[in-house]
């Protein structure tokens, strides 16, 4: 007690001496060590920064200790580097002495940064709209990226609901989402993690130093090789839900003594998986890049990449498919040919990029960069075609039981013996279940002359990018900082589509299937190629390789200029940054197909054997240059963050975007005419956020709300209708959303050394605002199903009250009465979704994690036909016009509008969007390294996802686009819906070797 | 730090052996010259089934208006005589042997690709190994002076619905009854078969069965058919589930209709339709609650779609009325006085018959009429055939000439039918 007693009173002596001495000067000084083990890591780079400036630099000795003095009295950032360690940042205030820290801890790095993003988001579903991409990458320190970009990849989860395109992501400075669809491009460099592991995010509104970016964060891979982690790096990672094998050798040199560096990464991606038959991966990818640095000022880098490979996609089904095979991972793709799996949609890529970069500090307060990148190659994916035969995929609907038999009799489907005997056959018959090829291949041979009547097609789209970013930093003040450029894109992209195989025949005809079926009288009318037709006198024989169907370029211009003010007064922080550029885009047709050929060069019409081609295409033309859609665009926004002593940091953003729509959302019909989208316009988008951060000795939380409207979107859905054997276009303008939620990361030490306890939350309401209006048109034909039709349920739909007995309530007047109305929600991802987990890290290496995520509110993709009062009020067709005005103002229901066809019922059936069941998964992962003479490393990580192996999760899907006449032809009815669902227990394997 | 790699090389050793790589192909398929010609499923060599009966003893089994579901094992064998390759037949094969022909009703589309001209067929009659017996039935039978047999099928079960219209079997469609009951002969075993020239004597009268005349359901050719100057279609004024009622049915016959050609597609059709070319066809017949008026008449609608006349006051669906006649919208034609007096109700409700037949009606089949002598011909074809709309010579249809048709003889209802398999099978006569 007195021993106690005596410190406690030489310690307020200490103060009161330390108090007395207090001085304008002090320092910091601590031993930096691994947070695992609390082993010290010597050579650490020690920095001390005031706004951008460094004012004093050190490294750690042998024993990780280091010591700075000299720095006035004052708030500093305090930054500690060291290779194979996250970057430790920690508020410093200097207070007229030396303070010691004891113990900086640096994180080595985690485990799940083997385990990249990109190796889980690559499923794909490209005809129901769905890109392959991650929703957001990695965010450094910041716990809520950490879990949400890698640990909600296994439902698509979209961070605040929005799509893909709105992230922007750049190579090496370059903006290089695609140019056509504006997708995130990851798939270019899947696979080679090491070389792209290098990058700097911002998240939401926040800008960045190569562009000011839009509302959905930015993800810069700087790629060039002096930013690829020096070293030898082998890794062998297997896993269960994608691809069996990928294996992945990495060196780079870091920066040699010449100014050279160099960086090559190559891995292969191999192998099937456990849960979805066909879907397999032969991928190669590279990445090689030199880099010079001359004097101390400039560099010049050279980087080339490229993923060349296949792969094997799965398919979505309806669930009644997925019940007859007993499996919800059920893959309609693939038969067997010769015993052996083969699949019918096979991805195939080859983009090489090749990047130059050359940055120069060309002054002492400005940084310049220039970037030229060029993409090239090819990209087909595969599909069965047939020409006057059945169609070949197993689950066709006529394939189906309930195509002979439903409990409702109104479908019309009475027999039950041939439902049950089809039911039968899926149960038994593997060529019931999946794709005949033999078949196929049986009718071929024996087609006359060798005809096929099935090949298998490949769509391609061949990208020719160019890209141009000049970007500047300019530091004229210690308090501003204004970054600003440049970039310039030209882009020609080739639509067209090839003959693969043959399957066995001999020869395939460049006709229009579907055409033949309805312009029987004339010869020309059917010719996908009616220049051919007309030149040779007949339709072009085609064999393997030879284009056919369409051909046509996607041109596309742009150019931005964008600067970024950043002003930086100690705790308090801001900047203003704005955008203004120019896109323009036009089809140039290179294919004149017979149904839309246009005007002859001489402005005369075609007409051949007296029909009027030109006429009946309603003057619309597949060939030559479209009209050319010209956009103003641009962006303002503003940002502002105060830090409080302590690791507090307040912060908020806003902007305003105009954003012009992209190509592939643009034309009614890009694969067979001219015709832009009625009312094409510019995006409008605006959005806030506010946020908290708390960062300081492990803990770190982050607390953020924001608030998103987007305006006049256009959108064109493209799908496969069996009915038409051809694709349907449904052309959507006026799309309006909006986005508002809350988000929360955190992680913070527990009692017990090594023991952390992590969480997400995102919870938001993701929903659609507006009528948008909708025309639907057929590749195949020229008619014009449906013209700027309101799509009146596409926001919501109105609910009416029912009572105890579930009879719908009708005033005395006749009137339905209003219970409420169904809000409808942007699909394919989960509204609401958490996680919580704990890690644990030994010192000897080991760590341990476990956690649990939780997913709700996710709904179905819509289809705008099912959204029209056409579709609720059937075949008929009785609604009048004062009924239909009546109804949308203010979703008044009254009996004589229920007789005309829009019965509460019906409006429920058939606007009413389906959502999911909320799902739980657990996961959990084990991992330990070893060092070998402080020079190698080795070690592996072993995840288990979906540990409880749920394989009712559904991810995704889309309904159908089709309307099924009821027998008694008053109303219609949906087609089945198609999912998708989450794999069920699978592992991901990963064992590397580092030196 | 050698066992270090040695464990890691061991570890891809191992992985790169896992089993999936072998039923996942992922390198290259064979050439297709190359890939073994697969026999296709359910064909037979010669002896592996047996014929028990002919066609013209199974046909004898039915009884006119009693479909049977056969339950003794009875094999049929005969050579295929129809193609949809031209798309004038649908969802049917023909087979003949020397007794008689039949009708086959497998519910699929392009089945010559499976089922050559001149290959052998064998059909399992009764159960098979997984599925019950074909229904033994006939298309066309009915009673009455007007009435007389029609054409002898093998199908499925027919299982009436509330609102389908009944027939006496149905179309096979599953696969699994199809590959238990229907077998195809080799295809290096294809015989052509030759038509049988038939007289106006040898011709089936109107109860004629396979016992009395050997030719109903067989590949035949008729000499000397001259034009009738006729046609025949039959179209529904509403696509609900009344097609049988008078007063939703317009028939075009008894005249050509300036339908000049061979098989009339659909596109064409319309186009005639909304050209008014059927204007004074009839709509129902007098004993209808409305009488008996022509298509440019709308009396009858007050009966057929009593909320027609409210309709037409809906501005948007004058418009979309309007389009279908005039082939623009009426905000876009350059004289607005012009459109604005086609959009009167009273002026656009003449159109509504027009209308609703190309919006609901599904019968673009037109028959054309010839005479063997004095025995009346009806040529069926389809709309959707590849040869729609082929113009019959003016020689023909003047009567100058006449036509040698080959094809398969079928019955309606008593009446003479001949379907060709193209159009090829229609000789002018010099």
């Amino acid at each position: 007690m007195n021993k106690r007693l005596t410190s406690i009173c030489a310690s307020l002596l200490f103060c009161i001496f330390a108090f007395a001495q207090a001085s304008e000067w002090g320092g910091v000084k601590a031993t930096v060590v691994n947070r695992a083990g609390r082993v010290p890591v010597p050579g650490a780079q020690v920095e001390v920064h005031s706004a951008s400036d460094i004012l004093a630099e050190a490294s750690t000795d042998a024993n990780g200790f280091f010591l700075i003095d000299g720095l006035k009295n004052g708030q500093y950032k305090l930054i500690v580097k060291a290779p194979g360690f996250i970057q430790g940042e920690i508020n410093l205030t200097v207070e007229g002495y030396v303070k010691d820290l004891i113990f900086v801890s640096l994180v080595a790095e985690q485990v799940v940064s083997e385990l990249d993003d990109s190796s889980f988001a690559e499923f794909d579903m490209e005809d129901s709209g769905y890109t392959d991409n991650p929703s957001i990458l990695f965010g450094a320190n910041d716990p809520y990226n950490n879990i949400v970009g890698y640990g909600f990849s296994d439902v698509r989860f979209k961070n605040r609901g929005y799509d893909s395109e709105t992230q922007d992501v750049l190579f090496a400075g370059v903006p290089l989402n695609d140019a056509i669809t504006g997708y995130s491009p990851f798939s270019l460099w899947s696979g080679l993690n090491e070389a792209t592991r290098s990058k700097e995010n911002t998240i939401g509104l926040e800008a960045h130093d190569n562009s000011i970016g839009g509302y959905n964060g930015v993800t810069s891979i700087l790629g060039t090789p002096s930013n690829v982690r020096p070293g030898w790096r082998f890794s062998v990672l297997s896993n269960s839900a994608l691809y069996r094998l990928r294996l992945m050798a990495n060196y780079a040199s870091g920066e040699l003594d010449n100014g050279w560096s160099y960086a090559v990464n190559v891995s292969a991606r191999l192998g099937g998986n456990d849960w979805v038959q066909g879907v397999y991966y032969k991928y190669l990818s590279y990445y090689a890049g030199a880099e010079k640095k001359f004097g101390d000022n400039s560099r010049i880098a050279f980087m080339t990449f490229a993923t060349p490979g296949e792969r094997g996609a799965q398919n979505a089904s309806t669930q009644e498919v997925y019940e007859l095979m007993g499996d919800n991972m059920y893959n309609s793709n693939w038969g067997y040919q010769n015993g052996v799996v083969r699949n019918a949609r096979v991805r195939s890529t080859f983009e090489p990029v090749f990047v130059v970069k050359y940055s120069t500090q060309a002054f002492e307060d400005m940084e310049l960069n220039a970037t030229l990148l060029w993409r090239t190659g090819k990209n087909g994916y595969s599909a069965l075609d047939w020409y006057d035969s059945a169609d070949p995929r197993p689950d066709y609907y006529r394939n189906l039981p309930s195509y002979f038999y439903d409990e409702n009799p109104d479908l019309n489907r009475y027999d039950q013996y041939q439902a049950a005997q089809q039911r039968e056959a899926w149960y038994f018959d593997v060529n019931t279940q999946h794709l005949d090829w033999d078949h196929m291949y049986n009718v071929n041979y024996n087609s006359e002359n060798g005809r096929s009547k099935y090949v298998q097609q490949e769509r391609r789209v061949d990208q020719n990018d160019l890209n141009l970013a000049l970007s500047m930093k300019w530091t004229p003040y210690s308090f501003f900082t204004f970054d600003g450029g440049l970039n310039a894109r030209v882009n020609r992209t080739e639509y067209y589509q090839t003959v693969k195989d043959l399957l066995g025949g001999k020869y395939f005809v460049n006709i229009n299937n579907f055409a033949e079926r309805d312009y029987a009288f004339s010869e020309a009318k059917i010719q996908y190629d009616l220049d051919y037709w007309l030149e040779n006198g007949s339709a072009q024989i085609l064999h393997k390789g030879d284009k056919y169907g369409y051909d046509y370029y996607a041109q596309v211009r742009s150019l931005k200029a964008w600067a970024n003010g950043k002003f930086d007064f100690g705790p308090f922080k801001a900047n203003i940054a704005g955008r203004i550029g120019y896109e323009s885009f036009w089809r140039d047709g290179l294919m004149r197909n017979g149904l839309f050929p246009g005007q002859q060069p001489d402005g005369s019409d075609y007409i051949i054997d007296g029909v009027n081609l030109t006429a009946d295409g309603g003057y619309e033309s597949s060939y030559g240059k479209s009209e050319r859609a010209n956009f103003l665009v641009g962006s303002v926004k503003a940002g502002a963050e105060y830090f409080i002593t302590g690791g507090h940091r307040f912060y908020a953003n806003a902007g305003y975007f105009l954003d012009a729509p992209k190509f592939n959302g643009a034309f009614l019909s890009p694969r067979t005419r001219n015709t832009l989208v009625p009312n094409l316009t510019t995006a409008k988008t605006l959005s806030a956020d506010v946020n908290y951060q708390y960062s300081n000795a492990g803990r770190n939380l982050r607390v953020s709300a924001f608030y998103t409207t987007i305006k006049d979107q256009t959108d064109v859905m493209s799908f496969y209708d069996d009915s038409q054997n051809s694709f349907t276009n449904f052309a959507m303008a006026g799309i309006d959303q909006r986005h508002m939620g809350i988000e929360l990361g955190f992680k913070f030490p527990l009692f017990i050394s090594g023991l952390t306890v992590q969480g997400a939350l995102s919870l938001g309401e993701y929903i659609y605002t507006s009528t948008p209006t909708m025309t639907q048109t057929i590749d195949n034909s020229s008619t014009v199903v449906v013209e700027n039709e309101p799509v009146t349920y596409w926001a919501s739909h109105p609910v009416y009250k029912k009572d105890s007995d579930g009879d719908y309530i009708i005033t005395e007047e006749g009137k339905y009465v209003l219970d409420k109305v169904q809000k409808h929600y942007v699909p394919s991802t989960p509204q609401l979704a958490a996680n919580f987990g704990l890690n644990y890290r030994l010192p000897s290496y080991w760590f341990f994690s476990l956690g649990v995520n939780y997913y709700a509110n996710s709904y179905l993709s819509m289809n705008p036909l099912y959204r029209t009062e056409l579709a609720v009020v059937g075949p008929d067709d009785k609604l009048t016009s004062i009924s239909r005005t009546e109804h949308r103002a203010t979703w008044l229901l009254t009996e004589t509008i229920a007789q005309q066809g829009l019965s509460p019922q019906e409006i429920e059936y058939m606007a009413a969007q389906e959502k999911f069941e909320p799902a739980f998964v657990m996961n959990a992962s084990i991992g330990k390294s070893w060092y070998i003479n402080r020079e190698y490393q080795i070690g592996f990580s072993l995840e288990m996802k979906n540990m409880l192996n749920n394989t009712d999760i559904r991810t995704g899907g889309y309904e159908q686009t089709r309307l099924i006449k009821s027998g008694s032809y008053t109303r219609y009815y949906r087609f089945d819906s198609k999912y998708f669902y989450m794999a069920g227990a699978n592992y991901m394997l990963n064992i590397y070797f580092r030196f | 730090m050698k066992k270090y790699i040695v464990v890691t090389l061991a570890a891809c050793a191992l992985l790169s052996s896992c089993e999936e790589f072998q039923p996942v192909f992922t390198f290259q398929y064979k050439d297709s010259e190359n890939y073994e010609n697969v026999p296709g499923s359910n064909v037979v060599q010669p002896g592996d089934i047996t014929p028990t009966r002919t066609i013209a003893e199974l046909v004898n089994l039915y009884t006119p208006g009693n479909q049977i579901v056969i339950e003794d094992d009875i094999v049929i064998a005969g050579r295929v005589i129809s193609s949809d390759k031209r798309g004038n037949f649908y969802k049917q094969i023909f087979l003949q042997d020397e007794t008689g022909g039949i009708e086959l009703k497998l519910g699929k589309n392009s089945l010559y690709n499976d089922y050559k001209p001149g290959q052998m067929v064998y059909v399992k009659c009764g159960p098979g190994e997984k599925t019950g017996g074909l229904t033994l039935a006939s298309y066309g039978y009915k009673t009455g002076n007007y009435g007389g047999n029609g054409m002898p099928q093998l199908g499925s079960t027919f299982h009436p619905g509330e609102y389908a219209v009944t027939y006496e079997s149905s179309y096979i469609m599953s696969d699994r009854i199809i590959n238990d009951h229907v077998f195809r002969g080799p295809y290096d075993d294809i015989v052509e078969q030759v038509p049988v020239v038939l007289t106006e004597s040898q011709l089936p009268n109107n109860t004629a069965t396979h016992a009395t005349c050997p030719y109903i359901g067989r590949l035949v050719t008729l000499k000397g058919l001259k034009y009738a100057n006729e046609v025949f279609t039959l179209l529904y004024l509403s696509s609900e589930s009344s097609s049988k009622e008078s007063k939703n049915r317009v028939f075009l016959s008894d005249q050509t209709w300036g339908i000049d050609s061979w098989a009339m597609s659909k596109v064409n059709f319309l186009e005639r339709l909304r050209n008014g070319d059927f204007d004074t066809a009839t709509v129902g017949n007098s004993g209808d609650n409305f009488g008996s008026v022509s298509v440019a008449n709308i009396d009858h609608v007050k009966e057929t779609d009593p909320g027609f006349l409210d309709g037409m006051k809906d501005e948007g669906f004058r418009r979309v009325v309007y389009y279908w006649v005039y082939g623009i919208f009426p905000e876009e034609e350059e004289d607005q006085n012009l459109a604005e007096e086609r959009m009167k109700p009273e002026n656009l409700q003449k159109y509504w018959v027009r209308y609703c037949l190309a919006t609901n009606a599904n019968g673009y089949s037109v028959s054309q009429y010839f005479k063997m002598g004095g025995t009346e011909i009806q040529l069926r074809t389809s709309g959707f055939a590849k040869f729609a709309d082929q113009k019959i010579p003016q020689e023909v249809l003047d009567g100058s000439k006449t036509v040698s048709i080959t094809g398969i003889l079928t019955m309606y209802q008593g009446s003479i039918q001949l379907v060709v398999n193209d159009i090829t099978d229609i000789v002018v006569e010099k």
